[in-house]
Parts: C-alpha cells; sequence; structure tokens
C-alpha cells in the first residue's frame, strides 16, 4: 500500500552512508549524500566508473541497504523494511533498465516481458505483453531469442519488460552504455517517450553527458559525494 | 492456497517453456539414468534372486523346511496354512531294506501326497513308472544295483512289504542327510505301517513350506522364536552356512552396482548443477530485482527442480523397467526356472532415488541460487558458503543411501562418506596445488593447458573428484567382483574331493585302504570321533544360553573331531600358543568355533565321547576353508595313548563320473563292494551336491559380471554428460584462443591435454582409494584375504587419461575445429 502524498518526494536520501569492507578496513563508496526526488521528475546521476553511481542506484532502489543515513522509497523507509518487504515496494512499483539487458537467454523477447507479469500473476499477461512489445516495435520479433536479435533490440524488449507493470519509478543503469551511438540515441529518445507518456519517475545512471542533460536534474558523483547540476529541459525530456 | 495453485500453475508453465528449449536437459539426462539404473537393476536384483531361490528351493523341495528329531506339533501346519502359506509333511529313518536275501541301509522317507512342494519328481527309466501308492516305493537309481532290484521285486521295509513304482532321482541334495544312503519314497500312511519308528529310533521329521516370501520370512521368524532344541530350520535363503554367506556377497554386490550408478548419477547433477548455477543466478538476481520476495522464489525454483525429478524419474522408471522386460529372455537362459519379480517394489525405489538423487546433489546449487542477492543484477556479490546445505545436501543423500543399502549399515556408511568425501577434496586441493607449480615451471601449449585447467579450481575440483569417484566405483567393483568369483572358482578346483568314506571302524581301515587301493584310490583315512563340547575353562557350555542359532546347534549335536598329530596342510594357524605353556594334551580349534564361544589358546576344553569327559586344552587357532570339499574339522585333537576315545576313520577322494560306455557308475560299485567286504562304511557322494553349489555360484556370477558392465556403461554415459555439461567455460577458453591467433592443432593440443591430465589425476585419486577400499572391503565385508595390488595404480592412471582422452576427443573434436564467430555464436545461444 502506497503512504505517499502526492506533494512528499518519490525518493528521499538522508545524509546516506555506504561503506563495505576491504582487507582490514572499511571502505567509504557513498560518504553523507542527501537527495530528494519528486513524482514524474527525471534524473541522472553521473560520474566517473568506480564512482560508485550503481551502488548508489542499488540503495535508492533498495536492492542494497546503506550503512548509515536513511533512505524513503515511495514514502516507506527502506531500513526499516525487511528483504521481501523492499521486495513488494519493487514488485509493485519500480521497474529497472540493465547496462548489460539481462533477458533470460533461453526466453523469446515475449516471455522476458510475460515473466515479470507471470511472477506476481497479473491478468491478461500476454496481451499485455503483446502491448508492450508493439510500444517498443518489436512485435515481429515476439518468438526471437535474445541471441537472434541486435543489442538495440534487446533493449528494447528489456525496456518494454520495465514498463510492461507501469511502475511509478524506473531505475536505468547505463541503458546505453553497450550500444552505438546511434542505436543509443533511439533507445533513449524511446525511454524519454515512454517515460513521458507514462508518467513514471525516472532515475539514470550514466556517463554519458548527452543523454544525462536530457534529463530535468543532473547530480554528479564524485568520490562518494553527490553534487547537484540543474539542467535546463531538453526537447525529449518533459 | 489458491496462491499456491498460482504459483504451481507459473512454475509449470516455465518448466514447460525451459524443457521445450532443452535448459534442464543434463539435469534430466542424469536423474533420468540414476533411477534407469536403479530400477532396472533392483528389477533384475530381485528376479536373479528369486530365480536362485527358486532353484535352492527346489533342491530342498520347499521355501523353508523344518526338520525336527521329534514330531512336528500339528499347529505348525495349521499355522502356516492359516497364513496362506501350503505345507507338506515326510518322515525319515535310516533303517534296513530287504530284497532277494540282500540287506541294505536306505534312508526311508514317508511323504505326504504333495510332497515335494517345490520342484518335481524326476523319474528314471530303471523301472517301469507308476503313482505312488499303499505299499508301493519309489527308489534312487542306485538302490537297483546294490540290490538287484527287477520290477517285480519286493522290498520289506520293517512290518510290511512292499513293491517298486519306479525310480526317482534324489533331488533334495542341499538338505544334509541326503546322500547318507539311498533314498526310498514311500506313502506317509504306508511308513506307518511299518512300525519302524519306536522309542529311540533315529527318526526325523520334517514339515515343508511354500509361499509369499513376506509370510515364509513372518512364519521363519515366529520359528525362530520358539528356540525349540530339537528343530532345524532349513530355508531356500540359506541352504547351507557356505552358500548363505556367498549369496549374501552377491546380493552385497547388486546392491553396490546400484548405488555407484546413482553416486555416479550424482556426480554429474553436481557438475551440471554448477553449470546452471550462473543462469539460476542470473535469473534469480533478476527476478529479485523485479520484487519477487525470497520465499516466492525458492518455491518457483523448488516446484521447477521438483518436476525435473517427477519427470525424469517417471522416464528412467520406465525405461529402465522396459530395458527389464528386454532382458528377460537373457536373463532366462542363465536361470531356470526364471521367476519374474513384482516390478513395483523396484519402480518405487527407482523412482524414490531419481528424486533424492537429484535434491541431494543439485541442493547446494539451488540453495546458492535462491539466496542470491538482488543486488547482483547489477555486480558480484561474493557468496558466502553455509555448511547447514551440505548437512541437508548430506542427509539426503544418507536416505538415498539407506534406501539402496539398508539401514543396518548407516553408521559405517556416514563414517565412510565423511571420510571419503574429505579425503577426496584433500587429496583433489593437494593435486591442484602440484599443478599450479607445475604451471609455473612449464611453458607453451602445455602451460595453456595447465592454465585453463587451473582457470577454475572448484570445478576442477568437482570434475577430479567425479571422474575420480568412476574410476574409483569401477575399480572398486572390478575388485569385488575378482574376490567374489576368485572365491568360488578357487573353492571347487576340478580335482576337488567329491566322495566321502566314513564309519569305518578300526579293524576295517586296512581292509578299506586296500579296496580303494585296487581302484587307484589313495586317501588318507583320518582317525575321528563323535563327541561335542561340554565347557571351557570348567564353565558348562549351554545350548539355552546361547544367542545364536550355529552355536546352539553345534552344541546340540555331537560333531566330528579329528584326532591327528599334525595340523593338515590345508588349514592355515592363525593364533597359537608357545607349547611349553600347556599342560595338558591339546586341541586345534577352527577360528569361527573359538570367535563364537570366545576361545582363546590356553583355555581348556572340556569334551565328552560316548558319556566320558576329558579335558584339552587350545593350542592353536585355525583357519578353513568350509567350500573346499577338503576334509575339515572343527575340532583336532592331539592323540594321547590313554585316553579310549570311540575311534572310527574317514576319507575322501576324487571319483569321476558314470562311465559314458560301460554305464558303470563308480559309486554304486564301491557302494557295493563295501556293503559285502566291510558292512556298515559308508560311501557319501557329493557330486550332486556340488553340482548344485556350483549352478548356483556360477549363476551369481553371471549375475555380477552382467551389472558391472552396465555399471561400467552408466558410468561412461555419466562422465559423457558431466563433460558436456561443463562444456561453457571449455569453449570461452577455445574462442579466446582462437581470437588471439591459435592455430587448429594447438587448439587440439591445448584441449585434449587438459581432458588427459584430469583424467590421469583422477586416476591416480581412484586408485589410492579403490585400493584402500579394497582392502576394507575384503577384510570386512567379504571376509577374503586383503591383497595390494601395484599394478592398479599404472592401470588406474592410464584408464583414467584413456577414458577421458577418448571422451573429450567424441565431445570436443567439433569445437575444437569451429571458427571464433562459430564458438561465440554457440555461447550466445547458452
Amino acid at each position: 500500500m502506497n503512504t505517499q502524498s502526492p506533494s512528499e518526494p518519490i525518493i528521499e536520501l538522508q545524509n546516506v552512508h555506504y561503506q563495505i569492507p576491504s582487507d582490514q578496513e572499511l571502505l567509504d563508496i557513498i560518504k553523507a549524500c542527501s537527495l530528494s526526488v519528486q513524482p514524474e521528475e527525471t534524473l541522472a546521476i553521473v560520474g566517473r566508473s568506480g564512482s560508485g553511481k550503481s551502488t548508489l542506484l542499488a540503495l535508492m532502489a533498495g536492492l542494497e541497504l546503506p550503512t548509515g543515513g536513511s533512505i524513503h522509497l515511495l514514502g516507506k523507509p527502506l531500513e526499516s523494511c525487511s528483504e521481501d518487504q523492499r521486495a513488494q515496494i519493487r514488485a509493485q512499483q519500480v521497474g529497472f533498465i540493465f547496462q548489460n539487458f539481462q533477458l533470460m537467454p533461453s526466453m523469446t523477447a515475449l516471455e522476458n516481458i510475460l515473466m515479470p507479469l507471470e511472477l506476481f500473476q497479473i491478468d491478461d499477461a500476454k496481451q499485455k505483453a503483446m502491448q508492450a512489445l508493439e510500444k517498443v516495435g518489436l512485435s515481429h520479433r515476439a518468438h526471437h531469442r535474445p541471441a537472434e536479435l541486435s543489442g538495440g533490440e534487446q533493449q528494447r524488449v528489456a525496456i518494454a519488460r520495465a514498463f510492461v507493470t507501469e511502475p511509478k519509478v524506473l531505475f536505468a543503469d547505463e541503458p546505453t552504455g553497450n550500444l552505438d551511438e546511434e542505436t543509443a540515441l533511439q533507445i533513449q529518445n524511446l525511454l524519454f517517450e515512454l517515460n513521458n507518456d507514462l508518467k513514471t519517475t525516472l532515475v539514470l545512471v550514466t556517463h554519458d553527458m548527452s543523454f544525462a542533460r536530457k534529463c530535468r536534474r543532473v547530480m554528479h558523483l564524485t568520490h562518494g559525494h553527490l553534487d547537484e547540476q540543474t539542467t535546463e529541459p531538453s526537447d525529449v525530456s518533459s | 492456497m489458491k496462491q499456491l495453485w498460482l504459483e504451481s500453475l507459473t512454475a509449470s508453465k516455465w518448466f514447460l517453456r525451459s524443457l521445450k528449449k532443452g535448459d534442464w536437459v543434463w539435469l534430466i539426462l542424469a536423474v533420468v539414468i540414476a533411477s534407469m539404473t536403479v530400477t532396472l537393476v533392483k528389477q533384475l536384483g530381485e528376479t536373479v534372486q528369486q530365480s536362485m531361490l527358486r532353484k535352492a528351493s527346489e533342491s530342498l523341495g520347499a521355501d523353508l523346511v523344518i526338520r525336527s528329531s521329534r514330531p512336528i506339533d500339528a499347529k505348525w501346519k495349521s499355522q502356516a496354512e492359516g497364513m496362506g502359506l501350503k505345507t507338506a509333511q515326510s518322515t525319515s529313518v535310516v533303517t534296513m531294506a530287504l530284497s532277494n536275501d540282500r540287506f541294505q541301509l536306505v534312508n526311508l522317507k514317508g511323504v505326504t501326497d504333495n510332497y515335494p512342494l517345490r520342484g518335481e519328481i524326476k523319474q528314471t527309466d530303471d523301472l517301469p513308472f507308476h503313482a505312488l501308492q499303499e505299499n508301493r516305493v519309489w527308489v534312487e537309481p542306485k538302490l537297483i544295483g546294490l540290490m538287484g532290484l527287477t520290477p517285480d521285486s519286493e522290498i520289506t521295509l520293517g512290518q510290511i512289504k512292499t513293491r517298486l513304482a519306479g525310480s526317482v532321482l534324489n533331488q533334495q541334495t542341499l538338505a544334509p542327510m541326503g546322500g547318507f544312503a539311498p533314498q526310498v519314497l514311500i506313502p506317509i500312511d504306508t511308513f506307518n505301517q511299518t512300525k519302524l519308528i519306536g522309542p529311540g529310533s533315529r527318526a526325523s521329521y520334517e514339515l515343508y513350506v511354500i509361499g509369499d516370501q513376506k509370510q515364509i520370512k513372518r512364519f521363519s521368524k515366529l520359528l525362530s522364536q520358539q528356540e525349540n532344541p530339537h528343530w532345524q530350520i532349513l530355508s531356500a535363503q540359506s541352504p547351507t552356512e557356505d552358500l548363505e554367506q556367498s549369496m549374501q556377497t552377491a546380493w552385497l554386490f547388486l546392491d553396490l552396482s546400484a548405488l555407484s550408478a546413482v553416486l555416479v548419477a550424482g556426480m554429474s547433477i553436481l557438475i551440471a548443477s554448477r553449470f546452471y548455477l550462473n543462469r539460476w543466478q542470473n535469473s534469480m538476481a533478476l527476478l529479485r530485482a523485479l520484487g519477487a520476495d525470497n520465499a516466492k522464489m525458492q518455491r518457483l525454483f523448488a516446484m521447477q527442480l521438483s518436476w525435473i525429478a517427477l519427470s525424469s524419474s517417471l522416464i528412467g522408471v520406465l525405461l529402465g523397467y522396459g530395458l527389464s522386460v528386454l532382458l528377460h529372455p537373457l536373463v532366462g537362459h542363465y536361470f531356470q526356472p526364471l521367476v519374474v519379480a513384482d516390478a513395483w517394489p523396484a519402480m518405487l525405489s527407482g523412482f524414490i532415488s531419481g528424486m533424492l538423487v537429484l535434491w541431494s546433489f543439485a541442493w547446494q546449487a539451488f540453495q546458492t541460487a535462491v539466496q542470491t542477492a538482488p543486488m547482483q543484477i547489477l555486480k558480484s556479490v561474493p557468496r558466502t558458503p553455509n555448511g547447514i546445505h551440505w548437512f541437508i545436501s548430506f542427509a539426503l543423500l544418507l536416505v538415498l543411501i539407506s534406501l539402496m543399502l539398508g539401514l543396518k549399515s548407516i553408521t559405517w556408511i556416514l563414517l565412510g562418506l565423511v571420510a571419503i568425501s574429505v579425503a577426496l577434496l584433500g587429496v583433489a586441493f593437494g593435486l591442484l596445488k602440484v599443478m599450479a607449480a607445475l604451471q609455473t615451471n612449464s611453458k607453451g601449449w602445455f602451460r595453456i593447458a595447465l592454465s585453463n585447467l587451473l582457470k577454475e579450481p572448484g570445478l576442477v575440483k568437482i570434475q577430479l573428484v567425479s571422474v575420480g569417484m568412476v574410476l574409483f566405483v569401477l575399480m572398486l567393483m572390478t575388485f569385488v567382483r575378482q574376490d567374489l568369483l576368485q572365491n568360488w572358482q578357487a573353492s571347487l578346483p576340478a580335482n576337488t574331493p567329491n566322495t566321502f568314506v566314513m564309519n569305518i571302524q578300526p579293524d576295517q581301515e586296512q581292509q578299506v585302504t586296500d579296496i580303494l587301493a585296487s581302484e587307484k584310490l589313495y586317501p588318507e583315512l583320518v582317525p575321528m570321533a563323535r563327541g561335542r563340547v561340554t565347557a571351557v575353562n570348567h564353565k558348562p557350555l549351554l545350548a539355552s544360553e546361547q544367542q545364536e542359532d550355529r552355536a546352539r546347534r553345534l552344541l546340540e549335536r555331537e560333531s566330528n573331531v579329528a584326532i591327528l598329530e599334525k595340523i593338515p596342510s590345508h588349514n592355515e594357524v592363525v593364533k597359537a600358543i608357545d607349547s611349553s605353556k600347556l599342560t595338558l594334551p591339546t586341541v586345534s580349534v577352527e577360528e569361527g568355533i573359538a570367535e563364537l564361544f570366545h576361545i582363546q589358546p590356553g583355555d581348556i576344553l572340556t569334551f565328552n565321547f560316548a558319556g566320558q569327559n576329558f579335558d584339552y586344552q587350545v593350542s592353536s587357532l585355525r583357519k578353513v576353508e568350509w567350500q573346499s570339499f577338503q576334509l575339515n574339522f572343527f575340532f583336532i585333537l592331539e592323540p594321547v595313548a590313554q585316553r579310549y576315545l570311540p575311534i572310527s576313520y574317514i576319507g575322501n577322494f576324487h571319483l569321476n563320473g558314470t562311465d559314458e560306455t560301460t554305464h558303470a557308475n563308480p559309486v554304486s560299485e564301491l557302494t557295493k563292494t563295501f556293503a559285502e567286504k566291510t558292512p556298515g562304511v559308508l560311501l557319501i557322494d557329493v557330486r550332486q551336491i556340488m553340482k548344485q553349489i556350483q549352478d548356483i555360484m556360477r549363476q551369481a556370477s553371471w549375475a555380477v559380471t552382467g551389472l558391472y558392465g552396465f555399471t561400467l556403461l552408466a558410468s561412461i554415459g555419466v562422465l559423457f554428460t558431466a563433460t558436456l555439461a561443463s562444456q561453457q567455460a571449455r569453449v570461452q577458453s577455445w574462442l579466446l584462443l582462437r581470437t588471439l591467433g591459435a592455430r587448429t592443432n594447438q587448439i587440439v593440443k591445448i584441449g585434449l591435454t587438459e581432458f588427459v591430465l584430469l583424467g590421469g589425476l583422477a586416476g591416480v585419486l581412484a586408485a589410492s582409494f579403490a585400493q584402500v577400499a579394497s582392502l576394507l572391503i575384503s577384510h570386512f565385508m567379504l571376509k577374503t584375504e586383503p591383497t595390494l595390488n601395484p599394478d592398479l595404480w599404472l592401470l588406474s592412471i592410464v584408464l583414467g587419461s584413456g577414458l577421458l582422452l577418448v571422451i573429450g576427443l567424441l565431445t570436443q573434436y567439433s569445437f575444437l575445429r569451429k571458427s571464433p564467430q562459430q564458438l561465440k555464436l554457440y555461447l550466445n545461444q547458452l
């Protein structure tokens, strides 16, 4: 059940720390990060490789818990939720897109999109999956397996899978990192189009500044610290 | 409930979808092999066992016989019939028969008209054959010659005169007393009219029982509980003590072969599940990131694995049963009569084994997969091994093994498994260290082959252990089989004595020696006395206080006690005491008897011979090969001039069969001569007993060899699946080497060297364990002499390398010649 009121931020980080043990000392990955993301906002987190972008994304999505501070996702304090409660939040309101697509190699494109719907026994699963495939322009490739699709097509399938459950928040981890420039641009456009249509909050991790600037807000992660840099909305983002 | 139903629908849908795409193929194959093998081996084993039991039953005339020196209470017949068993009865007495003025000692047996319950009366052509009726008798063919019988002869037996109804073979050779005197069969009512049974008569009463094996066992248990001192219970399960031991070993081998096939299949599951683990973890991480909770994932995944276990076990069971049906004609060729066992128990065993083998060997991978952190979708998270899962795997494995071998041996199995697993892993770890050291000191393609092998030490450890296990099992079976066959064959060489001459009084010794010498037979006639041991260290030995049947029987009956200066050369002294410490005349004791009554060298034994007691001190313990048909004795006494024992002589020799041209039967001829010249001397022909034992052992050898071959094939099949299941890592290496510009012959060399190395190392592993295990099995289970076999090491290494090289060639050849593009395509499709 969503306890969030319309005016409340959809994601809120307060003084978040994340450390991992390394040899005999603790290594700071995220240091005192605070952040607030409003509903339907688009946020890009940029930074160099190894700066902790993906870790920050995992913390926001409840895939991992911070070692200090607090994170609220959709109004719920993640640090006081159990693993299964966090899973439930993700199941109901969160979508993901990954750099390496994370499609099941033995499943067809349609079956990959069907998977989350079947997992949560959602009605009319097949029809909804086909509609999602049509939205990403791949209905003709429904019965092809990932190995038979190009990188761009695989990411389209992954996008369709992310949107098919109509999530409130979409986390995207370097979604164009494995694609050529032209395909990357197509994927970016598709992502923002769907995001705009479904009024989803988008949290994007990337090192591609031109992609990042399409978001309403861009934040830099440097040595575990977040620095905000507001950008003008581009022609794609809302 | 509804949720669970919906989840099971989803799991079934996912399972079917993956099945269609061949996702589970290696797991399915391994489970199919395991359940098929168990079903086939159990079904054939049970069929063979029941057929052999039937053969033994036919020799006994029933499944179970109570032989008593007193009339058997009618309540036992009613009790047996009340349990749905069929019964027959007989009464036997050794008496003199008179015909044509000739007297002859015969074993007269009065039988009910349904005798025998198992097998059939086999008539011969010596006399016209009629049904057995009042005042008519069937005689053994040798009696015809001994008494000069014709079809019209009259035989006087006790107070009645009888006529001949035919001649029949004496089938019941496995029962004691069967061969002492020629048998005469008579209806039991006529037998009673002979009035031969009176006070002091040494009659034997038998109740024969046949029927359902479970009821037979129940009845047998009931009889044992009576502890009746006059009874002897004979069963087809253990027609003689020696044969029982051999048969028990054969059954052990059958169970071992099924178990080894299952363990080998288990290893394949271990490798296959490791191969699937990465894929499972990726799926799990994704599903967890998408919001599936841990319990739901466990349920969905467990349901899919259960589907695999269910469907593959079912396929395996059907295949196993189908194969057993196909093999029936072949088995029937060796086992007559063929008794096809009820298939359900074997099928159930096969099914449960399939389920258990999957769960026990895939449990680790299953648990690792379901514990996958959702964070793993973004980056790799180190795994934390959990000891409890090993414990669960191990417990499931124990259930499986106890199902196959019975719960009795569970403690030994537990200890053995822990020891073998730890030792195998330890040795594998050591071998990996050696390879790592070798890698730093090598160069070129050999170095690459080594580094490829060491790239995934975890996988190599599993491969090493599984290939080692396959070789180990094969070697172990080779040893057990060799021990079995050698033990059986060695016990009965071609010139084994097959005729015994006994009851020779001292004044007849020279005459008997002369008669035998005229037939070119020169046996040593051994002096002996009939007596029984009554006390150890002056403490009386009472039959009623003994726990074991054998001990009770020995105390109730007189046995042959030899009186010899020296211990025969075919006996081996295993324990002795310095003769200067002995104060009394000495006795050497057979080690089994010594163990039974806790007798040690130096102890004083009191013997009773014809009412007189004599003390002897134990000088040594001897090992005796009872199956050798040599003259063997539980006790050998030192001759003492002042002790007058009721001595008679006994000897044995090998006598050829009936002369094909003259049809002269040497046993009949000799019996006739002894009856005329040395009355009372008995000639016992054990050729038929030996033939029966040899037949049974030949059948058991065949079964053992057949199953050995099958397990060998199944094991090699499993090695193939294990190799293909770990293909991904290998193809990645070929791809890298190809990309770096390696030529085909270089890749072939590197690729096959990996296999040869793996096989050779596994060979070392297997040889060491097989050697230790064979020593232990020989000593503790087969009770045979353990032998060290240095050739084994060489054989094992060559076999391991050779086997893996062949498997490598067959499974890798096409991959080793593929272009980088083709290899990439293959990897993409995984």
